[in-house]
């Protein structure tokens, strides 16, 4: 399982559970829990992507909605 | 003059500085006895070499479950808080330079703690297990602030 910490609705970088972590003005965060949150940062779980179904292929990570 | 402990001081003085019913207090008694005081006390405009261990009371933050901590040196420089939720430990912001020890003592609650506004952090990382315990080490000179976890389990 891996954390990822965000900040607004932006992911900063991912954070190891249990671990300590650094926010990006230099404040220190230790344990790295799911659900921790302070002010405008946030730990969430990063939730694996589903299995790619026999006789696909992913061609792109990236999507974008265009309306 | 001599150094005496405050147990002698306070003899002297009874015996030395009785009432001056028969007017047989000198101003010699009252030098020596001032003198006697001011060689045993330790004085804050004189460079001095203790010749003693000192106790310190230890002030007790309580149980922090939120919010922001920040330590005051003059509360005492040893101190102890319980963690029963995430919280943040803010560095000190007293002018002049200063040590405090902390000792944090986990809850069943207890939760991640962010050491904020410090020049430098260091040491182990905190846990959430009930009863683990920490010592945070934090010192202050001009505008740089340092804390240092150690972890005592």
């Amino acid at each position: 399982m891996t954390l990822a910490l965000i900040e607004g609705s932006a992911i900063v970088q991912n954070v190891v559970p249990g671990s300590g972590f650094n926010l990006p003005n230099g404040d220190r965060v230790s344990p790295a829990l799911d659900g921790w949150t302070n002010g405008i940062h946030r730990l969430a779980t990063v939730v694996e992507a589903d299995p790619v179904p026999d006789g696909k292929l992913i061609v792109s990570t990236d999507a974008e909605m265009v309306v | 003059m001599t150094s005496k402990a405050r147990a002698i001081l306070n003899s002297d003085a009874d015996a030395n500085l009785a009432n001056n019913d028969t007017r047989d207090l000198s101003e010699a008694d009252i030098r020596t006895s001032v003198k006697d005081l001011a060689d045993s006390a330790v004085l804050l405009k004189d460079s001095d070499t203790l010749e003693n261990g000192y106790l310190s009371t230890v002030h007790d933050l309580g149980t922090v479950s939120s919010g922001t901590t920040t330590l005051a040196p003059a509360n005492s420089n040893f101190q102890k808080m319980t963690n029963n939720g995430a919280s943040t430990l803010a560095a000190p912001t007293a002018t002049g330079a200063y040590a405090i020890t902390i000792l944090i003592t986990n809850a069943a609650s207890a939760g991640a703690i962010t050491l904020s506004g410090f020049s430098n952090t260091s040491g182990d990382d905190f846990t959430t297990t009930n009863g683990d315990d920490f010592f945070v080490d934090i010192r202050k000179i001009d505008s740089f602030t340092s804390a240092h976890v150690e972890a005592l389990q």
